[in-house]
């Protein structure tokens, strides 16, 4: 599901604003989605936040979960407008308490995803946030993290999709929605 | 300077911030006693408590960047930038931000780090506020205002919601003013 495919009036302006860094982290062809310049221009800001809020206000939300570091960009002020708490889904070693773990697949290697035990409450509705979709591998590990403590995922939400490299199957049936997709 | 010493004295907002802030003893290490903002952002009223007296301090004095600090400043910059109708700049560790950068070294307890902001993200003259969860020695902060400056644009204040006891009576850093909501939790009884 995408606001991009149901044409709503303000995605042309959010997708303008997103600038593509190509060569980055690495060569060989990858092509950064930046939104760094999104976040430059206040009314595609808002309208990127209010595109969210918009479809979860009033749909018993109680945790919108970010994931680290650009996931802290959107989440918190989705969270305060409908009403939810804010729960940061942390790189290792940097959440002072006690903490769950999962770990997940990179290109090369493993990398893992932790929260806060106390967090999130068995039974709570939740949403999992992040600026961009690629292979869908973080989102899964963050999804886990939330069911391990009873959560119920209510759907993974994201400015972009890579499309192509088919994030949205490895999200074990859970509803998807972005903003825009990239090809 | 403190929020209670600057207008908002007695105002129930702020105990309501600091009875959220949760202390981890001993953590990164021995004798830390880390002030933990996640429980204030579980909080849904303290955090919107938060986040509405920076807006209400800021809406009125022109500002046009809020400039945060990975990653703990990303949890509170943004809603405070929407709500002003200010652009949001993320300020981060080396290598993360795409596009052509300015880096400025700090001191860190042993060895240095590094904070970058994109070339072009700030034009020269534009009014910016800087904000991190806490500040500590100011070492991160001071890194902030020199990479703002360097681009000719004029800092206005930092805001931080806990100011260590290194800043306290201290009303400016590097000469720019410092805004604090609460002091330090302590652990009452505690090892």
């Amino acid at each position: 599901m995408s606001a991009y495919r149901d044409k709503d009036p303000r995605i042309h302006g959010i997708q303008s604003k997103i600038r593509v860094v190509p060569n980055f982290p690495k060569p060989a062809g990858i092509m950064f989605q930046d939104i760094t310049t999104l976040l430059l221009d206040p009314k595609a800001f808002k309208d990127t936040v209010d595109l969210f809020v918009e479809r979860y206000k009033g749909k018993n939300i109680s945790v919108v979960a970010g994931i680290e570091a650009r996931g802290f960009i959107f989440g918190p002020p989705i969270a305060l407008e409908i009403g939810a708490k804010f729960v940061p889904l942390r790189k290792p070693k940097k959440l002072p308490g006690r903490v769950i773990s999962e770990e997940y697949e990179l290109e090369y290697g493993r990398d893992c995803l932790e929260m806060h035990l106390g967090a999130v409450e068995p039974g709570e509705q939740a949403l999992v946030v992040d600026d961009l979709i690629a292979t869908g591998g973080t989102l899964c590990a963050a999804m886990k993290l939330l069911e391990r403590v009873g959560a119920d995922v209510v759907e993974c939400a994201c400015v972009i999709e890579l499309p192509d490299l088919k994030g949205r199957e490895r999200l074990n049936g859970k509803p998807l929605y972005v903003l825009l997709e990239s090809h | 300077m403190f929020a209670a010493e600057n207008g908002l004295k007695g105002d129930p907002r702020l105990q309501a911030i600091s009875d959220a802030i949760r202390v981890v003893p001993h953590f990164p290490k021995q004798g830390i006693m880390f002030q933990d903002i996640t429980t204030l952002l579980l909080d849904h009223k303290a955090f919107k408590h938060t986040i509405d007296i920076f807006v209400d301090r800021y809406r009125d004095m022109d500002i046009s960047v809020i400039a945060g600090v990975e990653a703990r400043g990303f949890m509170f910059g943004p809603s405070i930038a929407l709500a002003i109708g200010a652009k949001f700049v993320p300020l981060r560790k080396p290598k993360k931000l795409p596009g052509e950068v300015i880096s400025e070294a700090y001191e860190l307890e042993y060895g240095t780090d590094c904070l970058e902001m994109h070339v072009g993200a700030v034009p020269a003259g534009e009014r910016v506020i800087v904000i991190d969860d806490l500040v500590a020695t100011g070492g991160t902060l001071s890194a902030a205002i020199r990479l703002l400056e360097r681009v000719g644009a004029q800092v206005v204040e930092c805001a931080c919601v806990i100011g260590l006891p290194e800043v306290k009576g201290q009303r400016r850093l590097n000469g720019k003013p410092l805004y604090i909501l609460v002091e330090p939790r302590e652990i009452d009884g505690c090892c």
